[in-house]
């Protein structure tokens, strides 16, 4: 096969990084988690806006239907994780990765247990009331979920 | 070049003030994190687009030095966008890429490494590892190659020395100065 190299010109940002100016690394670290702190509010009703959209989806009867609500499903696990992320919502990431797995799983097989679907939706309802303090629980939740991913697919969720 | 995973140095200056800079996300919420760290670098986000077909348009009338594409997106999803970026021609073809990803289908891997991204970063999101990943595009001078359908950076990372004699003229020119230095330092010393 044939290969084309393009020699690499220094892009603009590799010029403009250097450049005169700018700001220290540890502040802009400091300003960039400031900034996002703000937003942990407005995160956690992401979460529960999400949590609530796996909540209402119904269970399908048809094929076209099916795929449509795995997209719907993997597209919701996918915001949480993005919402969840930045303020270490761990076990929500964890869990919600764990759908995308089943969903990712699915798409490579005819069946779907909706049952695995509720699982997870429960555990997310469970750990966003949970408090924060409650870690023994929150632990108890996930790991149950684990186990729960490793009897049905030989794999830890 | 620093290399992948490491650390930058607090005290160390960057300047991206100047750089144009695209987020292209569906998630709005997701976005604005985004853009909101970027800010923080002191990246003012020019163009945040929420699919792929927007951020396209807008590709073609304006030259950028940045992207952060998220993969997952309905219709035309990141990956898509960025082979065709690659493909565009000039101005932006050799523009960096980091994509990030909550989560990559099993089946999706080998477009995540045939898509010709600079990079991708998986969530858990942190602000320093979006800014160790912006520095690394930066400096990333790998050359870009076209083999078959791939278009982008080569994806061959060289880590560490090769193994053997030093046979690099430059290499060898610099450690005969550096050991001209030390003893020149030594005999100071004494």
């Amino acid at each position: 096969m044939s290969v084309i190299t393009h020699s690499r010109r220094k892009s603009r940002l590799s010029k403009l990084i250097d450049s005169a100016g700018g700001i220290a690394v540890g502040l802009a670290l400091t300003q960039a988690r400031e900034n996002i702190g703000k937003l942990r509010d407005k995160a956690l009703k992401e979460v529960t806006h999400h949590i609530g959209a796996l909540s209402a989806l119904k269970q399908p009867t048809t094929s076209d239907e099916r795929d449509e609500i795995l997209r719907r499903i993997y597209q919701s696990a996918n915001h949480l994780i993005d919402a969840a992320s930045p303020f270490g919502l761990s076990e929500i990431c964890a869990v919600a990765s764990s759908l995308c797995d089943v969903v990712d799983l699915a798409s490579e097989e005819d069946a779907f247990d909706w049952r695995i679907l509720q699982v997870h939706i429960q555990s997310l309802q469970l750990l966003s009331t949970l408090p924060e303090e409650a870690v023994e629980e929150r632990n108890a939740v996930t790991s149950q979920l684990s186990s729960m991913m490793a009897r049905k697919f030989g794999q830890t969720g | 070049m620093s290399s992948v995973g490491e650390a930058l140095r607090e005290s160390a200056i960057i300047n991206l003030a100047g750089a144009v800079t695209m987020v292209v996300d569906d998630s709005p919420f997701s976005a604005e994190i985004t853009t909101t760290a970027l800010s923080g670098f002191g990246i003012r986000t020019r163009h945040s687009c929420r699919s792929a077909p927007e951020a396209m348009a807008i590709l073609t009338e304006i030259e950028a030095d940045l992207l952060v594409v998220d993969c997952e997106m309905p219709g035309m999803d990141g990956f898509e966008l960025v082979e065709w970026l690659r493909r565009s021609g000039p101005p932006n073809a050799f523009v960096p890429v980091i994509m990030t990803a909550a989560h990559i289908r099993r089946s999706m891997v080998d477009r995540a490494r045939n898509c010709g991204a600079n990079f991708i970063v998986t969530k858990p999101f942190s602000a320093s590892s979006l800014l160790e990943r912006i520095v690394w595009v930066a400096r990333d001078n790998r050359p870009f190659l076209e083999v078959g359908d791939y278009f982008g950076p080569d994806r061959r990372f060289r880590e560490g020395e090769p193994p053997g004699k030093e046979r690099r003229a430059d290499n060898i020119r610099r450690a005969e100065f550096e050991a001209q230095k030390a003893a020149l330092a030594e005999e100071a010393g004494q």
